[in-house]
């Protein structure tokens, strides 16, 4: 009996080396970004950005740049594994950046490589740069430790106020999904800032357009509820006035879907003047001019963009999938079909609560 | 039968807990595209359809056990005699032994693939089987025992679909029934897989107190499982679309992904450790109820018919080799599960209650 116990002690013990090695933080180089820029048609070549923590107190962490070419990411992965004195780990990926070129040639296959990894998160974030992701990343800037601390503030803050929301499963989710098409923010580097500029309108995994930062204000109304952001009007000439948004409502209205369907869409912005120099904006009937100045503002630019997403066969909206959620026996592919000519007409009503504390 | 006695039974209201702990094993983390291949965002309706077809199944498995006061082993003596009866009993007890090997090879996959991609099949299988084991020899009660901590314990699972709510796009189950009724039946017979495990009853009831006060537990304890999977299902729907969810294999665990918690960022991984608790008295329950049969249909002792199953199951484990192999082993089983079910159980109390009728005139 004695003897019995002992063995399985003894086959316990050795059984713990069987266990997978340990991962210490220490001893691991966790990317926090990476970026992919075009190469040549088969080539990509992948940067991966490397925070390292120094010795020391407060001591802000250095980042390093590993880059290898290569057909798979993965591959590449490996690769830049030669000159790394410590193994990559990817668990703690934050974003992953796509080169515009590489963006109209599709990154698909790239995400996916992101999506299948079980030890990454889905609240990633995913975004197009206009140039290289290379020189973005390898860039110190003065306002955040590393550019992947950057990269995330950023992109955190403009997502709640002028771009739509848009991460890892936002995009898988609108990838794959019937009746709607991925968006991207787009990003450029400016010296030693980084700039949201836009956003990337993809039509499957291609980037096909973008929408300045201005119009991704108005396209974020279009898509969903936000209660940040701020907008300029022009109001007579030379005076210009902007409204800060407090709350949006969008609502749809669709018509005769199965024949020659036809779209109303409805904007509510509850917003407050922030900014209007040379306008007196505490005189009651001017608050109701400023409202339908930026009504018709807002009017004809957004209607314009909407054209613009027809144009490019682009369904960032998602107003398929809507129509398929309010239509018995939807077809798709007739949708498909008709999308680009389907009258849609975007009407926004302004209320403006307040002019702040002044008067 | 020989009665058992009392202090080797457990209370009726076990039956709750056996029966959920037995259906929702491994199936739940990735059921939904599965059910959503046929019916789409109108599943669900599949899942209320195919709870309530099983509460008429339990009811029908008490029904032919109460009648004889036996387990499923005794009631094959009685119809159909020792041969015929054995040969049924030794195929029913093959199939549990299936089910067991199932639950325990899915669950070692999804520990490769999501948390070590480096760990061998057979070491898992021998920790997983060896817990298991010390157990079992711990008799009935201690197997039911942890199969109401396992229900605690996996509980507040379900706060954390909040996190999924979060970024929910509710017009994907609009509009409702837009799917035609085959396409729901088929849907049907795709979500009784996932209410399977319970048929275990069917050897452990004797060990009930009072049996016929626990069938109300039972049906409880099946109505659970069904609320379970209606929520995990509406919010799987809800958070992916139908064609994004046919490229998810295990949607519940991805789900667990978003989990967002001050002090832990990847919570699937404490997730899959907690999901030990529904496994184990998975396993235990079903090691327990078959090594229980073998003894009782051979007259060998059940110490040695536990020991002889965990070697084979543990063999078997290992020769299932890659995700392919999990899938095939997964849907045959399940299949001849909804046989077993669907065709088996119905067929047995229709013999029953003829050749009751044919004793009775025979006797009157």
């Amino acid at each position: 009996m004695v003897n019995k116990k002992l063995l399985i002690i003894f086959t316990l013990i050795t059984l713990t080396g069987c266990f997978p090695s340990k991962k210490i933080l220490e001893d691991v180089q966790l990317v926090s970004a990476v970026g992919y820029d075009y190469k040549s048609n088969n080539q990509v070549e992948l940067n991966g950005m490397v925070a390292i923590p120094q010795r020391g107190e407060d001591v802000p962490p250095i980042s390093q740049v590993f880059t290898a070419t290569t057909n798979t990411s993965k591959m590449a992965r490996a690769l830049e594994q030669a000159e790394s004195p410590k193994p990559f780990e990817i668990g703690r990926l934050e974003i992953a950046l796509y080169n515009d070129q590489l963006a109209e040639k599709g990154i698909y296959n790239l995400v996916d490589t992101l999506q299948r990894d079980p030890s990454l998160g889905r609240d990633l974030y995913l975004a197009v740069v206009k140039g290289s992701t290379k020189t973005l990343l390898k860039q110190q800037y003065p306002l955040s430790e590393t550019p992947s601390k950057y990269l995330l503030q950023l992109l955190n803050q403009n997502m709640s106020a002028n771009i739509p929301k848009s991460n890892l499963h936002d995009f898988l989710y609108t990838y794959y999904g019937k009746g709607m098409d991925p968006n991207l923010p787009l990003l450029e580097k400016d010296g030693d800032r980084i700039r949201v500029i836009g956003t990337a309108l993809l039509k499957d995994d291609k980037m096909v357009g973008h929408l300045k930062l201005e119009d991704s204000f108005l396209l974020k109304l279009l898509m969903e509820p936000f209660e940040k952001g701020i907008y300029e009007v022009k109001f007579k000439k030379d005076q210009f006035f902007t409204i800060q948004n407090l709350s949006s409502k969008v609502e749809y209205r669709f018509k005769d879907v199965k024949r020659s369907p036809s779209i109303d869409i409805f904007v509510k912005v509850k917003g407050r003047v922030s900014e209007a120099p040379k306008i007196p904006v505490s005189d009651p009937s001017l608050i109701e001019q400023l409202e339908s100045a930026a009504e018709k503002a807002m009017n004809k630019r957004t209607n314009k963009i909407v054209k613009k997403l027809q144009k490019s066969n682009v369904d960032t909206i998602g107003l398929g999938d809507l129509a398929r959620s309010r239509t018995r026996g939807f077809d798709f592919k007739r949708w498909d079909e008709q999308y680009p000519d389907i009258p849609i007409n975007v009407k926004v009503k302004v209320e403006i609560t307040q002019a702040g504390i002044t008067e | 039968m020989s009665q058992i006695s009392e202090n080797k039974q457990i209370s009726p209201y076990m039956a709750f807990y056996m029966v959920t702990t037995m259906q929702i094993g491994v199936g739940i983390l990735g059921f939904e595209r599965y059910i959503a291949k046929s019916a789409g965002h109108d599943a669900w309706i599949s899942v209320i359809i195919g709870g309530l077809s099983f509460n008429v199944l339990i009811w029908m498995i008490y029904r032919v056990l109460s009648k004889e006061n036996a387990d499923i082993i005794g009631v094959h003596r009685n119809l159909f005699g020792r041969w015929i009866g054995g040969a049924l009993s030794c195929l029913l007890l093959i199939y549990f032994s299936s089910t067991i090997l199932t639950v325990l090879r899915t669950y070692i996959e999804v520990i490769q693939i999501w948390v070590f991609p480096e760990l061998g099949t057979p070491i898992i299988a021998i920790i997983l089987l060896g817990l298991a084991y010390s157990y079992v020899l711990g008799g009935i009660r201690v197997v039911a025992g942890l199969s109401v901590l396992g229900f605690f314990l996996t509980l507040p699972l379900f706060l954390l679909k909040y996190y999924a709510l979060k970024n929910a796009h509710y017009t994907n189950l609009l509009p409702i029934l837009d799917h035609s009724f085959s396409d729901l039946m088929v849907a049907t017979k795709g979500v009784t897989l996932d209410y399977l495990g319970f048929e275990l009853i069917l050897l452990y009831l004797p060990f009930l107190k009072q049996p016929e006060k626990s069938q109300k537990w039972a049906h409880f304890g099946n109505l659970f499982t069904m609320f379970t999977y209606l929520v995990t299902v509406f919010v799987s729907f809800v958070y992916f679309n139908q064609e994004q969810l046919q490229h998810t294999i295990w949607a519940t665990l991805t789900l667990w992904k978003i989990v967002d918690l001050p002090f832990a960022q990847r919570f699937e991984y404490a997730g899959i450790a907690l999901w030990l608790f529904v496994v184990l008295p998975n396993l235990c329950i079903g090691l327990w109820s078959v090594s229980r049969g073998i003894h009782r249909l051979y007259k060998i002792k059940q110490k040695s018919a536990l020991r002889t199953m965990l070697f084979v199951i543990f063999i078997c484990s290992i020769l299932v080799v890659d995700r392919q192999q999990v899938d095939i082993l997964n849907s045959k089983v399940s299949q001849i599960g909804f046989y077993i079910l669907y065709a088996y159980i119905p067929f047995l109390f229709v013999i029953q209650l003829t050749l009751g009728r044919v004793r009775k005139t025979k006797n009157g």
